[in-house]
């Protein structure tokens, strides 16, 4: 080498000829210029001919569909108050695969996402020849930044939602829950899923190596939000009812309750209450045994409470008037093998003390004036043994035989509240009917665009006799004294049913009732309080579950600023208009 | 086909092939600030998310009786407390 250069130079002193020879000249243009052709006929080959296959096997690389996340919709109480929000989370996910191959990044890892490293540990190793894995699902936003600061290959994130329930266990069994991926399992995000769900779109992007999107190619699904929807439910109506049952039960040690306060002019629910209660929140609490909706789902036979609706049956079609005397004997009644019994004897008394003292023989002796069909057609008329339909999953239409099948004990004993079974909606609905003049507004949960128009079943001079003699059950003279509230005038009817045990009746499980009005002037709300198996002494409908009523319905009639009608004079005090006093 | 024609479509060939590139560079620019705008947007959900359950949990009945029994010393007035206005 050394020595060729040495002669090169040499020569190169030696004479002015050109330094190569015109072979030399040409042989290299014709190198360089075939691999100029040669290349552009490879360009050409790649960019014309082979394109298509190779735009496709370049797209197959970095062209991925992706997932646009839409937003469940959020249920929200009469007042527009949230009582379930979806809240934007993070899912952190992995490609174990990667992971696998470095595993100093574990340790780290397994601190940020506050899992166990043993955990995490066996999670990748049993997914390593996977791409893909949840390593810990609804992470919140900021813990998520701090997993990913880490910067570990193979670890992204993945935008999910976690639903809220601000309200918590006051409206549990109501609005129920959904699964981790917000499917509804439970209540109204069960029964309204279709509705609430959003729908996600899909999205073609390109992304780099590394997983960055770096190109957003086109929209194949637009993403669709879910819908709000608005209960009927005022939130502090039903704060108000849940507090008072958990007092009642808990100083009653009982097994279950249910309280329902209704619109009677509209038939929205406005509060739904159960006794034992879940925070739909917590997961470790959800046992099917706390999360059933009992008001909607659970029978029980009405008792006392379906005597205001026997005599109103009877008023109706002109069996009695209120004030036909009715013999109530010694407080005994034989009928085939049955003894019909009351508490007292009472002797003689008008229709409306019948009511006024729950008379059992009084009620039955009514009952057995009427055609079976007159008593079936007002009972099935205020809705008992039909479905409710008002928009809660896993309603009971409870039992009320046909009266072609009734015998005189059936229809004696159907007319004190024994031989059929109600929910305590339907109970709440029948009340509503008598306190809306007899017209009977089907129920809802979600709030109407309209109001709808309700069906006749009891005539209005009925429904206010009717009004009149429950107002008596709640005197001093009656059974209800405990559910007298100030400055209103209430009305209601206890009720305390044996219940059923083997082949006859219990003697010491009872179910307390309470099936009331307010205010007796214009009714406005209705109420029902069902108390199950109370077992600290007290077990009488007017003891247990009246107070709830008067507590509850204390505060409602405030909340809705509903006139009072009961004044003592000494409370009134007659303003003079402001406008009349300005003249 | 002159040579006048030629250079045109030349030159036409030449401004599209930038205005491709043109077109290029904007999308991923604007694409850059879509991805910015929509990370704003979901930071400001998960801010609105909540400040919803924050509001919710301010307006839960529990907790403003709470604060009008303890702080506040509040209590619901009895019968004999009560005074009806009625204006004529």
């Amino acid at each position: 080498m050394t020595r060729r250069l040495t002669r090169k130079t040499a020569s190169k002193t030696r004479s002015k000829q050109p330094l190569t020879s015109p072979v030399r000249h040409w042989l290299t243009l014709g190198v360089i210029g075939s691999l100029f052709i040669l290349m552009a006929g490879r360009a050409l080959f790649l960019q014309v001919f082979n394109a298509d296959f190779l735009l496709e096997r370049g797209n197959a690389q970095a062209l991925r569909t992706i997932e646009a996340p839409a937003v469940r919709g959020m249920i929200l109480d009469r007042n527009g108050q949230p009582l379930a929000v979806s809240t934007p989370v993070e899912a952190v996910c992995a490609d174990p695969s990667k992971l696998y191959a470095a595993p100093e990044s574990w340790k780290p890892l397994a601190k940020a996402l506050g899992m166990k490293y043993a955990t995490l540990k066996k999670r990748i190793k049993k997914n390593k020849d996977r791409h893909f894995v949840y390593l810990r699902r609804q992470v919140l936003p900021e813990k998520a930044e701090q997993v990913m600061a880490l910067d570990t290959d193979g670890v992204f994130l993945q935008r999910e939602y976690k639903r809220y329930y601000p309200m918590g266990s006051v409206t549990g069994h109501l609005v129920g829950f959904t699964n981790v991926d917000e499917k509804g399992l439970e209540g109204i995000e069960f029964a309204f899923d279709d509705y609430l769900r959003g729908h996600p779109g899909k999205d073609q992007v390109v992304r780099d190596a590394s997983g960055h999107i770096i190109e957003h190619v086109s929209n194949l699904k637009r993403a669709t939000d879910g819908q709000d929807l608005v209960m009927t439910i005022d939130s502090r109506i039903q704060y108000l009812a849940y507090r008072e049952l958990k007092r009642t039960v808990q100083k009653n040690k009982a097994k279950s309750a249910s309280a329902i306060v209704v619109d009677v002019t509209n038939g929205e629910i406005l509060a739904m209450v159960n006794e034992p209660v879940f925070n739909p929140n917590d997961r470790s609490q959800l046992r099917s045994s706390r999360f059933r909706n009992r008001s909607v789902t659970d029978n029980f036979e009405p008792g006392s409470t379906v005597k205001p609706l026997t005599i109103a049956a009877a008023l109706q079609n002109n069996y009695v008037n209120p004030d036909t005397v009715i013999e109530t004997d010694t407080g005994r009644m034989k009928l085939a093998r049955y003894t019909i019994k009351d508490t007292h004897d009472y002797g003689d008394l008008s229709v409306s003390h019948v009511i006024m003292k729950s008379s059992n023989v009084g009620a039955a002796r009514i009952a057995l004036q009427m055609d079976a069909d007159d008593l079936w057609s007002l009972l099935n008329g205020v809705g008992f043994g039909r479905l409710p339909q008002s928009g809660l999953p896993g309603e009971a239409h409870g039992s009320l035989a046909h009266h072609s099948g009734w015998r005189k004990v059936k229809q004696a004993t159907i007319g004190y509240g024994y031989g059929l079974s109600v929910t305590a909606l339907q109970l709440a609905q029948a009340y509503a009917t008598l306190a809306n003049d007899g017209v009977s507004v089907p129920l809802t949960i979600i709030k109407r665009d309209s109001d709808v128009s309700g069906k006749r079943v009891i005539s209005a001079k009925v429904a206010r006799q009717v009004r009149g003699m429950l107002e008596l059950a709640v005197s001093d003279k009656g059974t209800a004294r405990q559910a007298r509230i100030p400055m209103y005038r209430v009305a209601g009817k206890t009720g305390t049913a044996r219940k059923t045990e083997g082949k006859g009746y219990s003697t010491k499980r009872y179910t307390a009732l309470f099936a009331g009005l307010a205010p007796v002037t214009r009714p406005r709300l209705a109420m029902v309080v069902v108390v199950n198996e109370p077992s600290e002494g007290k077990y009488y409908g007017g003891q247990v579950a009246a107070p709830v009523f008067a507590n509850v319905m204390t505060s409602a009639m405030r909340l809705l600023n509903v006139a009072p009608d009961d004044v003592p004079a000494g409370a009134l005090w007659v303003a003079a208009n402001k406008t009349g006093a300005d003249k | 086909m002159s040579v006048q024609r030629l250079v045109i479509l030349y030159l036409l060939v030449i401004v599209s092939a930038l205005a491709l590139v043109y077109t290029r560079v904007a999308t991923r620019h604007n694409y850059l600030d879509l991805q910015a705008h929509q990370q704003e947007r979901d930071r400001l959900n998960v801010e609105w998310g909540r400040l919803l359950l924050q509001e919710a949990r301010y307006a839960e009945p529990r907790y403003i009786e709470k604060r009008a029994r303890e702080q506040l010393g509040m209590r619901v007035p009895v019968r004999d407390e009560m005074m009806v206005v009625r204006l004529q």
